[in-house]
């Protein structure tokens, strides 16, 4: 089971290697990714809905901006299901 | 409303033009000004872009043609990538309601990914349910954000209660427009085809249901034919085209005559398919042309009428004799569509009100029909 | 007035216009100068515009002005006395509607020399106040509300145009620049008294060269405030950007590479001023 790590310290690896590479099979089909280089947050857009997540970076905005309620791990897999129940991501359309 | 240097363009020159794109090469500017301007009413300049843009002729014309082309390409792309994601979120609402849910015509092309969906711009989504769960639907659309767009009294009532179609409904923050039918035609002209008939003649294609080639070629016979406004119908001469050319084989068409027989709409398949043929010059197969049904006075009579109302109606595109053809074939249109008592009180009120608007301007009634 | 045509050669476009309304073809000389050519070589237009009296009936009672793009009307009639900002919105419809080779951005843009500064501004900021005072005070206005961007790219086309000035600002700038070429005021629009300004010749000589954005600023006059500077982060410019952007949407994945871009490229700040001069110096010592 995937060790919890805290954000403040892999925030960097999170926002440029990990979520790309979680959310890979949707950015591969239609999902754009964006994480400024500012670290000031991410985007995602979604070509074929045509809408524009974008987040901001303290974890409380990052909870907020994905309705989560539990923390979250490196693992980002939340965030996709999070995504995926908003209706942002649907499997079907991309 | 055109301008006194305006360049009038035969309707023979713009088929011509459609269908071998070549020809274009070396036009002068005047007949570009005119010719796009024409397309583009006719909704067909996408279709052009596109056929151009297979032949790789788009640098061969003026910078300012290139740019038209390349923004309608740019448009019809971003219709049918939208269509997908539309259609899902439709399809989730419907089917809380009920597992029959049709798309029809523009949307259901471009879903069956077919040739004549390309370059093709659609306006509403058409899907077909069956009429006992209108209501149902209505309501659980109404949830999503989708409301019924600003009508008058009485077209709101005409739609209800006398055509076949619930008034269409507009996403309020994405502003897609869907039509939802129960019927092909409206019930109430006593013409309405057995529709099992033709749900019995459906196919499943990227996850969503349609009308086989066949099935579709008729009901676009049939919307051409049942038309109440020929100004956009030149269009759908096109999509005949594309469909015959694409799927006309000899088993296509056994199976759109049978079908054409069985629901009773013969003779527009044949008007459908025949006025296609002669305006975009292509042949139809024997076993279609040889069989007529009309005596040969009446069809010169409605080959009068309906060869000119199907001609553009862009005042750029003249074509002698035009208006009194466009009322018949309008009287026509509504004939098809109701009984006679009720076609002539609804042809009181429309044209009462096209009077008021001639003299005191298209505005004095307001959105939402009401006299200022 | 019979109906008489021109070709209003702005670029990118140009526009061949049609009217029978004598207050039209005075203000549109007045406000686009040398764009204005009654005998044009032009023979293929963008557009086919006409604007126009309604029907002989309502002339006499109520006049009218339409608004025609070919075949299709936009708006629904308007009064004559507002048939100016009619033609002016019309312009931005019919561009908006159509033009999908640039991301468009509803914004000013002005530009010292090559460089570019976008301000996207909400009704009631003061930005055509700010964009009056800077083209007439060494910088070129390429657009005062619709910033024209190469997909992909910070670049911006000019599509150079007059200045559309409201309520308070009218009397402002009346008083700045007295031998400005003002139109007539179209009063009770939407958007209240509505009155346009054409920009220097400088703008109107250099509209064919482009400009690189390297800023995006959103003023917002307080009379409180001397000037004050806030960057935002790039996630709140983004999501700010997305707000104001027109048509990113009809361009899918490109619009949105686009603003993300401009966003990486820029720096974006937010400024509360009620001093233009102290603001220009801002912008053109540390922005430029």
């Amino acid at each position: 089971m995937e060790k919890k790590l805290p954000w403040r310290k892999n925030w960097k690896r999170c926002l440029t290697e990990i979520m790309p590479k979680k959310l890979g099979k949707y950015i591969e089909e239609g999902v754009i990714y964006h994480a400024f280089s500012d670290q000031s947050g991410v985007t995602f857009y979604s070509t074929v809905s045509n809408e524009v997540f974008v987040a901001a970076v303290s974890e409380n905005n990052l909870r907020a901006a994905f309705h989560l309620k539990n923390e979250m791990t490196v693992d980002v897999s939340n965030i996709v299901s999070a995504l995926v129940k908003q209706g942002f991501i649907k499997t079907e359309w991309h | 409303m055109m301008s006194s240097n305006s360049l009038p363009i035969t309707e023979e020159a713009i088929v011509r033009a459609l269908q071998d794109p070549n020809s274009c090469i070396g036009k002068c500017d005047a007949w570009w000004f005119s010719f796009i301007k024409i397309l583009r009413f006719e909704r067909l300049l996408s279709l052009f872009a596109f056929r151009c843009e297979e032949l790789d002729l788009l640098v061969t014309f003026p910078m300012v043609v290139q740019g038209h082309l390349k923004n309608a390409l740019i448009m019809a792309q971003r219709q049918a990538d939208h269509l997908k994601y539309e259609v899902s979120l439709l399809s989730d609402s419907i089917k809380t309601v009920t597992p029959q849910c049709l798309y029809l015509k523009g949307a259901a092309y471009c879903l069956a990914n077919m040739t004549v969906s390309k370059g093709r711009l659609f306006s509403d989504i058409d899907v077909l349910v069956p009429k006992e769960c209108l209501d149902k639907i209505e309501k659980s659309l109404l949830f999503k954000g989708w409301l019924s767009k600003p009508i008058n009294d009485y077209d709101e009532r005409y739609y209800r209660e006398w055509a076949h179609e619930i008034p269409p409904l507009v996403q309020s923050r994405r502003g897609t427009v869907v039509d939802i039918h129960h019927n092909l035609v409206p019930p109430i002209s006593g013409k309405a085809p057995d529709i099992e008939a033709f749900l019995s003649q459906t196919m499943h294609v990227n996850g969503v249901t349609v009308l086989k080639p066949h099935a579709m070629l008729l009901h676009s016979c049939i919307h051409l034919i049942f038309n109440e406004t020929f100004k956009q119908a030149h269009r759908d001469l096109y999509d005949i085209s594309s469909i015959i050319k694409d799927y006309g084989n000899s088993t296509f068409w056994d199976e759109v005559i049978r079908l054409a027989k069985e629901t009773g709409f013969y003779k527009e398949l044949f008007l459908g398919c025949r006025y296609s043929s002669k305006k975009l010059g292509y042949e139809l197969p024997p076993k279609l042309i040889s069989d007529v049904p009309y005596t040969s006075a009446k069809l010169m009579l409605l080959d009068l009428v309906m060869l000119k109302a199907l001609s553009p109606h862009h005042p750029l595109c003249k074509v002698p004799g035009r208006g009194v053809a466009n009322f018949l074939a309008w009287a026509r249109g509504h004939w098809c569509k109701m009984p006679l008592m009720l076609l002539i009180y609804h042809l009181s009120i429309k044209s009462g009100r096209a009077l008021a608007q001639s003299i005191l301007g298209k505005h004095f009634f307001d959105a939402e029909g009401t006299p200022k | 007035m019979a109906l008489s045509s021109f070709v209003l050669n702005t670029h990118p476009f140009s526009f061949r216009v049609s009217t029978d309304i004598e207050q039209i073809v005075e203000s549109v000389k007045l406000l686009y100068g040398d764009a204005v050519e009654l005998d044009s070589r032009i023979s293929l237009p963008s557009y086919e515009i006409k604007i126009k009296h309604t029907s002989v009936a309502r002339k006499l009672f109520k006049p009218q002005s339409q608004f025609f793009c070919d075949q299709r009307e936009p708006f629904l009639p308007m009064p004559i006395d507002k048939c100016l900002a009619m033609f002016e919105w019309g312009l931005n419809w019919v561009v908006s509607a159509h033009e999908f080779r640039h991301v468009i951005l509803h914004s000013a843009v002005l530009a010292k020399g090559d460089k570019a500064v976008l301000f996207p501004a909400p009704p009631g900021s003061g930005k055509s106040t700010l964009t009056s005072w800077l083209s007439h005070n060494g910088w070129r206005l390429l657009s005062d509300e619709m910033a024209l961007m190469t997909p992909n790219t910070t670049q911006i086309t000019p599509f150079v145009r007059p200045i559309c000035l409201k309520n308070n600002a009218i009397a402002l700038a009346k008083e700045w620049f007295p031998d400005g070429r003002f139109s007539h005021i179209s009063p009770n629009t939407h958007k209240g008294d509505v009155i346009h300004l054409s920009p220097p010749q400088a703008s109107w000589h250099e509209r064919f060269n482009t400009a690189e954005v390297v800023a995006i600023v959103y003023p917002q006059y307080s009379t409180s405030t001397f000037c004050d500077i806030y960057e935002l982060t790039k996630a709140e410019a983004f999501s700010t950007l997305t707000t104001n952007a027109f048509n990113y949407g009809v361009l899918g994945g490109t619009g949105f590479t686009t603003l993300t871009n401009l966003v990486e490229k820029c720096q974006t700040f937010e400024v509360k001023y009620n001093n233009l001069e102290e603001l220009q110096s801002f912008l053109e010592n540390d922005v430029l």
